[in-house]
Order: C-alpha cells, then sequence, then structure tokens
C-alpha cells in the first residue's frame, strides 16, 4: 500500500459542535420546492451574501461557487503568503446557471443572457473565482462532485505536497441545493441533501496534527446498487453529505476523542476508496 | 520520468475521425470550419465553428455526442493500452479525463423548454453519471480522474498523470482531453464578442475572434519503470500550471510569463534550449497581444523560437484544445515537421517568429502553451529522447 501523507490544519470552523455545518454566513440556502422551470431561483438576501465576500461578478456566479469561497476564507489564515494547490469539487455549482442561460435564451432571447454565466459554467471557476476572491498564488482546478471526484482532489492534493509543487493545498466541498437539484434528485429517486461547503487545508510533514493515509490504487468490486458504504456514512449522488460525514469523522479523528486512527471505506457503484486518518502525538 | 508514445495518439476533430487525418489536415493547412447549423437545425445564426460533420452511424444526438467522441478515442487508442500492459504484467493503469465543462448534453435537454417530458435517462445522467463504466467497456475498469482547469485542461491533465507516473504510484496513464460543442458553449462565446464572425484566424490581426470547436484527443503515457514498445518516445520534461486570478475572462501577461517561466525551471530547461512553441492562439485580439508580450519578455533578446498555432485550421476544442497542441509537439518532434499558419499574419506579430510555412528539421525539445476561463494558465516543455 502506498502511503500519502499531508496535514489537516484546520477544520474547526468549518465543522463544529459535534455536527456537519455549512461554513460561513452563507448558510441559508435550503431547497425551495418551485415546480420545475418556474419562479425565481435565488433571492437578493443571497446575492448580497455574495457581493460581501468580495467575489467579482457575484450575481452571475452560482451559489455553489460563492459557498466555496466562503468555506475558503474561513480558512485563509493558513493560505496567506503560500503557494497553494486548490482543488474545489462539486457538481452543483454550474448546473443552474447552465440551465439558467440555456433557458433564459431559448425562451426569452439569447441578448437577455448574462454575458458572465458563460465563465461560470465551467466547473474551474469556483476554484479560480477563491484564488482571485483571496488574492492566493498558486494553481486552481476542479473536480466532479462525486466520491470520485473528491478522492481524485484529495490524491492531487497529497501529490502536490508530496511533490512540492505547492506549499499548502485547500480543498473545497460545495454543493448548493436549488430547486433544479432537489428536483433532479427527487425525479431520479434520490434522497435530497443539504448544500454546503467545506474546506480543509493541507499542509507538509513536520506541522501535522494528523496525517491522511491514502492507498490510492484503484479498486474494484462487485457492482452495487446505485452508491452505498460499507462504513455506514451517506454516499448520495450529491455528494455534500457524504463528503461532511468524511470531514466529520477527520476532525473527530484529528482533534477530537480516540481513537486516534480511523480507517474509512466509501463504495460507489464498483469502486471503492480507503482512507485512514492518524492522530499525530 | 514520463514518456508518451506518439505512434498511439487517438483523435476526433472537424479535421478528421483519427489522429492521422488531423494531424495531415493541420500540415496540409486544410480547414475543418462549418456552419452548425447543417447538424443542428434549431441552433440560432450565427458564425463556423469547428464541429465534428463525419459520424459513420450517424451523427449522435446533442445528448450523446460527448459520449459518443470519447468513446471514438477510447475505442482507438485501447490496442495500444492492451499492447503496453502485456509488456508490463501487473501494471497499474489509470485515465485522466480532462474537460472544461463536462457532458453538456443532459442539461442542454433539461433546458429545452419545448421539450413535453424529461426523459429518466437525463436525470441519471445528471445524478449518477461518471465515466467508468463507459471507460470500462474498452479499457477494462482502472481508476479515473476527472478534471477540470477550463481550456488548459489538456495540459493540466497532462501534469496530473506526470504526478501520478513519477511517483510510482501507477504505470500507464491514458490522458483523454475533450469537450463536445453545445448550444451553451456557441451562443455564449457570442455574447461576450469573442467569436470571429467568418472562422478564426489566430495572429493574423484581420478577423478578430476564436472559433468555437470539438473534438477528443487521447495520449498514452507510460512512467519510468515501464518498458515501452518500439517506436518513438517523447519526455514530459516538466511543466507548470497556475492561476493569476486577474480576469474572469481575459489572459493576463504576467500570469502566462510566470507560468513558463516556473515551467522551464521545473523542466531544467532555459528559454534559448526551446526550439518550437506551439502558442494557446485563439484568435481573439487580448489573446494574440497577451502571447506577444508573453514571448518578448520570456524571450527579450527577440531569439524566439519558431511559433505556431492550429486553432484557425481545428477551432477552439476548449477542453481538448492543450491535448491537441500536445499531441502535435510530440509528432513535430518526431516527425521534424512543424505545421505553418497557412495565412497571412500581421506584421505586429512579426517578433514572435510565427511559422508561415511547415518548417522541417531535427526538432529535440518544445513548449505548449495554454490558458483558461480565470486565469488558469498552463505550460509543458517536451523532448524527443530518440535525437
Amino acid at each position: 500500500m502506498t502511503l500519502l501523507t499531508g496535514q489537516v490544519i484546520d477544520v474547526s470552523q468549518v465543522l463544529a459542535d459535534g455536527k456537519p455545518q455549512l461554513a460561513s454566513e452563507a448558510s441559508e440556502i435550503t431547497w425551495n420546492p418551485t415546480p420545475p422551470f418556474r419562479g425565481q431561483v435565488f433571492d437578493d438576501e443571497h446575492w448580497k451574501t455574495a457581493r460581501k465576500l468580495g467575489m467579482a461578478r457575484a450575481r452571475s456566479s452560482s451559489p455553489a461557487a460563492w459557498l466555496a469561497v466562503s468555506a475558503a476564507s474561513a480558512v485563509k489564515s493558513h493560505l496567506v503568503d503560500q503557494r497553494v494547490a486548490v482543488s474545489v469539487v462539486s457538481t452543483t455549482l454550474t448546473e443552474a446557471v447552465a440551465f439558467r442561460f440555456e433557458r433564459t435564451g431559448l425562451q426569452q432571447g439569447w441578448k437577455l443572457t448574462d454575458p458572465f454565466w458563460l465563465p461560470n459554467t465551467i466547473p474551474s471557476s469556483s476554484a479560480t473565482a477563491i484564488v482571485a476572491t483571496l488574492q492566493l498564488k498558486g494553481s486552481a482546478i476542479a473536480f466532479p462532485g462525486s466520491l470520485q471526484g473528491f478522492f481524485a482532489a484529495l490524491d492531487r492534493s497529497l501529490l502536490a505536497l508530496s511533490n512540492c509543487a505547492c506549499e499548502r493545498a485547500l480543498l473545497v466541498v460545495a454543493e448548493e441545493n436549488s430547486w433544479l437539484t432537489g428536483e433532479l434528485s427527487a425525479r431520479g429517486g434520490a434522497a435530497v441533501t443539504r448544500g454546503g461547503a467545506f474546506a480543509v487545508v493541507l499542509g507538509p510533514a513536520g506541522e501535522r496534527r494528523a496525517i491522511i493515509e491514502r492507498d490510492a490504487a484503484p479498486l474494484f468490486g462487485p457492482a452495487t446498487e446505485g452508491s452505498n458504504d460499507v462504513s455506514g456514512l451517506n454516499a448520495k449522488p450529491y455528494e455534500a453529505d457524504a463528503v461532511a460525514n468524511l470531514m466529520f469523522a477527520f476532525k473527530a479523528g484529528a482533534f477530537a476523542v480516540p481513537p486516534t486512527s480511523r480507517a474509512f471505506e466509501f463504495v460507489s457503484g464498483r469502486e471503492r476508496f480507503k482512507v485512514k486518518l492518524r492522530q499525530m502525538g | 520520468m514520463t514518456f508518451i508514445l506518439p505512434a498511439a495518439s487517438a483523435s476526433r476533430s472537424c479535421l478528421g475521425a483519427s489522429w492521422q487525418a488531423t494531424w495531415h489536415a493541420l500540415v496540409s493547412g486544410k480547414t475543418g470550419f462549418s456552419q452548425p447549423q447543417a447538424q443542428f437545425p434549431h441552433w440560432p445564426p450565427g458564425p463556423p465553428a469547428g464541429i465534428i460533420e463525419a459520424w459513420p452511424d450517424g451523427a449522435p444526438a446533442p445528448f450523446d455526442r460527448f459520449r459518443s467522441i470519447i468513446s471514438s478515442v477510447l475505442q482507438d487508442i485501447a490496442p495500444s493500452v492492451f499492447c503496453l500492459n502485456e509488456l508490463n504484467p501487473g501494471a497499474r493503469c489509470i485515465v485522466i479525463v480532462a474537460s472544461s465543462h463536462g457532458d453538456p448534453g443532459p442539461l442542454g435537454v433539461l433546458a429545452n423548454p419545448t421539450a413535453a417530458r424529461i426523459p429518466g435517462d437525463v436525470i441519471d445522467r445528471l445524478l449518477w453519471d461518471d465515466l467508468t463504466e463507459l471507460v470500462a467497456e474498452y479499457l477494462g475498469y482502472v481508476r479515473l480522474i476527472p478534471v477540470h482547469g477550463a481550456c488548459a485542461s489538456g495540459i493540466v491533465g497532462l501534469l496530473e498523470a506526470k504526478s501520478v507516473l513519477d511517483s510510482g504510484l501507477f504505470d500507464v496513464a491514458v490522458l483523454l482531453a475533450a469537450d463536445s460543442i453545445s448550444l451553451l458553449a456557441y451562443t455564449g462565446f457570442q455574447n461576450i464578442g469573442a467569436m470571429s464572425k467568418v472562422g478564426c484566424r489566430p495572429f493574423s490581426g484581420a478577423e478578430e475572434g476564436m472559433t468555437t470547436g470539438e473534438g477528443a484527443v487521447a495520449l498514452l503515457l507510460a512512467g519510468p519503470n515501464c518498458r515501452l514498445p518500439p517506436g518513438p518516445r517523447v519526455q514530459v520534461l516538466g511543466g507548470a500550471c497556475t492561476c493569476d486570478g486577474e480576469g474572469m475572462v481575459e489572459p493576463s501577461t504576467s500570469g502566462l510569463v510566470a507560468t513558463i517561466g516556473t515551467a522551464l525551471a521545473s523542466a531544467q530547461v532555459s528559454p534559448a534550449q526551446v526550439e518550437f512553441v506551439y502558442w494557446h492562439g485563439t484568435g481573439t485580439a487580448r489573446n494574440d497581444m497577451t502571447e506577444a508580450s508573453t514571448a518578448r519578455a520570456i524571450w527579450p533578446d527577440g531569439n524566439v523560437p519558431t511559433g505556431t498555432a492550429s486553432k484557425g485550421l481545428l477551432g477552439h476544442t476548449m477542453g481538448a484544445a492543450a491535448g491537441f497542441s500536445v499531441a502535435s509537439a510530440a509528432e513535430t518532434l518526431v516527425s521534424g515537421t512543424l505545421p505553418g499558419i497557412p495565412y497571412r499574419i500581421d506584421e505586429k506579430f512579426a517578433d514572435l517568429n510565427l511559422a508561415a510555412t511547415n518548417r522541417h528539421g531535427q526538432f529535440t525539445r518544445g513548449m505548449c502553451v495554454a490558458m483558461g476561463f480565470g486565469g488558469i494558465n498552463a505550460a509543458i516543455l517536451l523532448e524527443n529522447l530518440d535525437k
């Protein structure tokens, strides 16, 4: 088994009170059960919060994007003057914007679409928004919001640290729960999950408080019905809850109570993802 | 060390159904632009695009277009992957899927207000889809990493592949850089005033704007401990991907200069040792000026290596674009041909030393440059080990 190490510097600001929580005041997004294709997607209060974050063109971006920026802002103090590898994991951050662009264009005409919707329909827009808003130095890429995407981002972060390609790795997971995602989940027979965002900063060995051990080799087993996991944690199509639980487990393993070492296995389809967290000192 | 095996490269583009066809068209100076309305009658009128026209089994519906393009290149590269695996029993294989926006098909169906109902498979694709099963049809079950790095995704993915191969975690990697055209991209680029009305001509100064396109390219990569089949090998010397965060859609000279400097340092190559450059070359005024000023900063003595750009023929294939540049650079290294730019180059870009005609020679070392929305910059250095 190949071991990669990294440091969980701070998750306490985004996970508190023994329960996964949203990262900041941007926590009021709820699923608006408006029938599909009608009604307003987001209200002005959401945009006011987005503007407070200092995001450029916040109104043209998605709530998931500003949730991501919000979560990253909570751990900004660990990122100043460092070369940072920013990885954002999300499925929903482009869906609503892309949908709104096409629906507006087709129904009302393309001239009425917002020109800045286009750059917000690509997943990396959230990662680059974090770099721009927090004025970071480093790289910014994005991964789709599945367990596959999450573990790809985690492995990328750990490899970037071990290769000295960065001094800190910022891993952000952000999902919004718009009426669109709620509608899709309901129609697809999947449970509606909460929106939210989580940020973890990983650093080099030496400052470590906990070590993440990842078996990066592919592990495939028999196909499962949809997604489930063997450790009792959730792995739903929109993975915010699953990843929230994983992050919560990280926190518990890193900062709180024994046992000091925990292993987790997630299963999504045929793929199995293993991760182990070990407390130091 | 990470190697590209150029003989295994596969692609699908408006220039042809194989990498060989695409390369031949690039060398011949043939453009692949056409009006997308021929395939998509409901699309609004607009400029030409670099869309794939030749579909042996009939053009797929927009819903299936992304997966159809990916399937065709996976089918083409699979024999080479199996050959490499036979030489290296027990080799661990990984597939990196690099795209700018991923599969736009399901959402396009969902957004259509005239649709009577939403088919269940559209919802399933949006909720559950990952590409593992599709890749498994051709390569078996392998670890798959999907990555999004805007229009620099091809190089971003290649750097991810190099990272996992150099670390020894995996032995064989397939980089699959792909994007399909969509109504969103076609109209979106028009909305921001970035599209050329008649077809882009980067660095010409005459027709400002880009031409959106689609395509996929697959590259076979081997790690340092792999036994390689006979044939040419190209080493990935090093590279860099950074985000300058200076603009959502505008490129930045300082950001690109810093990225190229980091890439050169990681490859342990001096600017003078670079023999050719595949520039990003979208054709927008900002892109062209940014790359020209970048060249002047990296090579202040004026000895800029010969440059070229392929988007005037291929269109801007978005997430696949940098993959096409890397495949082309690898082909240039092994074939000794650098495709020229088959139209007049504006005098204001004279000091970029762009190739007006095909250049032939014994090339050893080249560089590819890419830029993407949000200030993503990427550069990579390649070397021919056999020369």
